[in-house]
């Protein structure tokens, strides 16, 4: 159990290094684009907390992204409120949203929870299209303001990295908190075998409800961010094909952990940028990709690491004994 | 009056074709306990297989259809051993997962061989019908109307009355008892997938002329037939074209009472009440699905 | 889809420009990067091209969300890009950003035009709209209740679908209701060949129709065949254009690769011509200056129409008002405004 707390440590604090030192020597571009990969990262992470650790699938998650988003743009812009404030009620706005919403889909067993989902991912994209007087309709909402707190307005790409940098290892942090804490041995109950945890008295319905709460808050968070960052919501970001994207990058970085979420989201999103002379034959290697993946590993990056981490330390054992 | 029969035919015939592709999806639930999020490219594919023979290579619509069907049952069975196959002892998520990645090699795929230019194909029946109650019927619909029954007909038959019907239900009901009892497995689920590609394809290849062929129109489609299986019921294929009718009718009365702008959210609205308060759809579910 | 279209047509215009000298004795280069169909994939593309310091100037994509959210980038860049978008949004946006400019007639002035055509000179006074919810047709269909409500008439009936619509008996039966002697149309390719299909499968078959600049396109008639016929719309380009210049291209491009010019090509053809043009005037490739001289011109004649870049909004000054025969766009009027100075 030491060995596991202090391997996470180490890795945090080596990706923390490495990401810190990243901006050196990045253009504009770069760090746009690993700054919308760090909000997608924080969605693919509220894939983990529902997926991961409470087994529930959804395709509704560039939704709630969404839902985040529209709210603290129009907090912003509409109520005048400051960022910060705008950011925070954007989390507990989405929270709370996916909460309530939690129990409506919940009553459902885990496969037609996901139907609800896809339907519901559908409505919020349709509401971000037409309507109008809160999104701004088709042509969305634009000049949103830079994130600014206390007076100092993060202008710059750098700026904008290191705020969101700090808010993603913090909700790391919440990440492996919740793990350890007893809600999220619930949750990891439910995923395993719904029937024994509801005999060990866990309510499935509440249990789910918060799982599905904590993954809209992580949204929400993003959202805002984005809102921020990009200046301008349009409602063809916020797609059912983003959400299978999130799918895809867990199952690519491994369920069992939020470093999961990390090596899925940071690959895929590099990817798109680096081959981009084979950008017409992309989606088809993506694809293809995405099917030998799951052929020759589904548990993901991390799933095969541990794998590989356990013949070699099987090896260790039955060495000596050998003779 | 002459209007309401309008829309009924109209819901009718959409959701027809909706109920073809939701049979087809069914079919491969039945097989193998998971969704296929292919499906909507099966319908895409085999529209654009049919556009090769008939435009591309000048043939008869029939025979051009025949050979789509043809065609979409090898592209079936490859689906299943590439997608289906490997991963059949793994979690449910994986398979979805991997029927994602199919369904972008199909798009990507489509739209490198026969580019991103809307192409059409040839109609069945030409003129539209005039029907008693006032409404108007395109031929192409009835065409598909009759090859929807013939290929109910048929699945049901296959099903239900021949040898080859029962082992694919002896599979699809427990794989592990089937091959206990020296049911070729892998051959039943594979002449499964082919099945249900050969249906969607068809429906593609008689959609084309209607509603033109392009490499995204896939995702649409199967999103359409999901609503359709869900409210109508996943085990069965009654539930699947009863469905297909069910979510045909909403969107056109839908349309033209409440909103046509949120034709797909009314869709979708309908689509989670029935989850709400029938979960298993109008004709529950016969077989036990993956957990 | 019109990404295709963009990048042969860059190959036509290269081959031109350099065949004949290249600009300021340099050959020039097209750099083409895909915006992956979202505004997140616009903004990254458009980053790394402006990250790039060989690279003088951008010609815009043609989605409009994508140009909204470049707008800004092009400010932070300081270089010289152009929006392909016809929206009176985009308009107000490039007057207010010095670094991006609208190659394009408004679509008000268009729209104007058609609708000046249908009122005034063929005397319909009862419409019904129907107009898809993507960003550039609610424009369009803004702009056509404008249009007519300058000339004192309100639409009798407006539906609105999503894009993928494929059965359009609610919104037909919807505007039957109303009995108008003229249907305005608003939407993309595909939906406009179906609904002209679906029009004419109900027994409409005389009905006139309006539509937006999609419905005069070659990939719709192909789509639609004889439904098409008789319907009159406002389009920046056809592929048989009175203008000289087109004419030629259009030639060229059907020759060299077997399918009719769209206008998604001419686009591109008449925006690099335009830059290649300002970079002539600035005589160096320094981005600002380039963009000065952007400034300086006025009467630009283009394969589409004529350009005066003198303010950075809709400086394409015309287009063509066609109606369908036979499956073939023809021109009727040539439409031409002065810019407001």
């Amino acid at each position: 159990m030491k060995n596991k707390k202090k391997s996470s440590i180490i890795v945090l604090l080596t990706a923390l290094a490495v990401f810190a030192l990243a901006p050196l020597g990045m253009g504009n571009y770069m760090l746009r684009v690993l700054n919308v990969a760090l909000i997608t990262y924080l969605c693919v992470l509220s894939v983990y907390v529902l997926l991961g650790m409470c087994g529930q699938n959804s395709f509704a998650q560039a939704g709630l992204w969404g839902v985040g988003a529209y709210m603290a743009a129009n907090l912003v812009l509409r109520a005048g409120f400051p960022p910060v404030i705008a950011l925070l009620a954007a989390t507990a706005g989405t929270a709370l949203f996916a909460f309530v919403l939690g129990f409506a889909f919940f009553r459902l067993r885990q496969y037609y929870f996901t139907f609800a989902s896809v339907g519901l991912m559908t409505i919020l994209n349709g509401l971000f299209m037409n309507w109008e007087p809160v999104t701004g309709g088709a042509l969305g909402m634009q000049n949103i303001p830079k994130f600014s707190v206390f007076g100092i307005m993060l202008e710059s790409e750098k700026a904008n990295f290191y705020f969101i940098l700090i808010i993603c290892v913090l909700t790391f942090v919440v990440m492996r908190i919740l793990f350890y804490s007893s809600i999220g041995r619930s949750f990891m109950a439910i995923r395993d075998n719904e029937i024994a945890a509801n005999c060990m008295g866990v309510n499935s319905l509440l249990t789910k409800s918060i799982a599905f709460g904590i993954s809209g808050a992580l949204c929400g968070i993003a959202g805002a961010l984005y809102a921020f960052l990009s200046g301008y919501l349009s409602y063809q970001t916020f797609t059912y094909q983003q959400s299978t994207m999130y799918l895809i990058m867990i199952m690519l970085g491994g369920t069992i952990s939020p470093v999961g979420a990390i090596i899925g989201t940071m690959i895929i999103s590099l990817l798109q940028e680096f081959v981009r002379p084979l950008a017409n034959y992309m989606q088809l290697i993506y694809g293809a990709g995405i099917m030998i993946l799951m052929v020759v590993q589904p548990e993901g990056i991390l799933g095969g690491g541990k794998a590989l981490y356990e013949t070699l330390h099987k090896r260790k054992r039955t060495g000596p004994d050998a003779a | 009056m002459g209007q309401i029969m309008q829309l009924f035919v109209s819901g009718l015939s959409t959701g027809v074709v909706y109920g073809l592709i939701a049979m087809g999806m069914v079919l491969i639930f039945r097989a193998v306990g998971v969704m296929n999020f292919a499906q909507g490219e099966f319908l895409m594919f085999g529209g654009y297989l049919c556009y090769t023979f008939n435009q591309l290579l000048g043939w008869n619509i029939m025979i051009s259809l025949i050979l789509a069907s043809v065609g979409m049952g090898v592209v079936g069975v490859l689906f299943m051993r590439a997608a289906y196959w490997p991963l059949r002892k793994a979690q449910a998520r994986a398979i979805i997962v991997s029927a994602m990645g199919a369904s972008m090699v199909f798009k990507e795929g489509s739209r490198l061989i026969w580019g991103s230019i809307p192409v059409k194909v040839d109609r069945v029946l030409e003129a539209p019908v005039k029907l008693a109650g006032g409404g108007i019927i395109q031929g192409q619909y009835l065409a598909i109307m009759i090859v929807a029954a013939i290929l109910m007909l048929f699945v049901y038959l296959l099903l239900e009355k021949t040898f080859v019907g029962h082992v694919m239900q002896a599979t699809a009901q427990d794989q592990y008892m089937a091959s206990m009892v020296g049911v070729p497995v892998i051959f039943s689920i594979a002449m499964t997938f082919a099945l249900s590609a050969m249906i969607t394809g068809i429906g593609g290849g008689l959609l084309a002329p209607l509603f033109f062929l392009n490499n995204t129109m896939g995702s649409t489609a199967g999103a359409k037939a999901f609503a359709a299986i869900v409210i109508g019921g996943f085990g069965s294929v009654q539930g699947a074209v009863l469905g297909g009718l069910i979510v045909g009718l909403v969107e056109v009365f839908g349309g033209a009472y409440i909103s046509t702008t949120y034709q797909l959210v009314l869709i979708y609205i309908v689509l989670i009440i029935v989850l709400m308060v029938r979960p298993q759809g109008i004709f529950s579910s016969k077989i036990q699905e993956k957990a | 889809m019109e990404g295709e279209y963009a990048s042969n047509a860059a190959k036509i215009i290269t081959e031109e420009i350099n065949s004949s000298g290249g600009i300021l004795g340099r050959p020039i280069e097209i750099v083409i990067e895909d915006g992956l169909g979202t505004d997140v994939g616009a903004v990254n593309a458009y980053r790394k091209l402006a990250d790039d310091s060989s690279i003088v100037a951008i010609v815009g994509s043609d989605n409009s969300n994508d140009n909204i959210a470049i707008a800004n980038e092009a400010k932070q860049a300081q270089i010289l890009s152009t929006a392909q978008g016809s929206s009176p949004t985009l308009r107000d946006i490039c007057n207010e950003n010095p670094w991006l400019f609208q190659l394009r007639a408004c679509e008000e002035t268009m729209i104007d035009a058609l609708i000046g055509y249908a009122v005034e000179e063929l005397g319909y006074t009862k419409f019904a709209l129907i107009h898809d919810t993507e960003t550039n047709s609610s424009d369009q269909a803004r702009l056509f209740t404008m249009a007519l409500e300058k000339r004192g008439i309100k639409p009798l009936e407006t539906v609105s679908f999503t894009t993928g619509t494929k059965d359009f008996t609610s919104h037909i039966t919807k505007m039957q209701q109303v009995q108008p002697e003229a249907i305005i149309g608003a939407c993309l390719f595909n939906e406009a060949a179906i609904i002209a299909e679906q029009i004419r499968a109900f027994g409409m078959t005389d009905m006139p129709i309006f539509g937006s600049n999609a419905w005069a396109d070659p990939v719709t008639i192909g789509l639609g065949g004889e439904a098409l016929n008789g319907v009159c719309s406002a389009a920046a380009w056809v592929p048989n254009t009175t203008n000289e210049k087109g004419a030629a291209f259009s030639q060229k491009y059907q020759e060299l690769h077997g399918h009719e010019c769209a206008k998604a090509a001419a686009q591109i053809y008449d925006h690099v011509s335009i830059i290649c043009k300002a970079i002539t005037i600035a005589g160096n490739t320094d981005r600002a200056a380039i963009r000065d001289a952007m400034n300086q011109i006025t009467d630009y004649h283009g394969a589409i129409t004529i350009y005066d870049c003198s303010t950075n909004g809709d400086c394409g000054r015309g287009g063509l008002v066609v109606r369908i025969e036979n499956e073939v766009a023809v021109v009727l009027q040539e439409i031409y405004s002065e810019k407001d100075k």
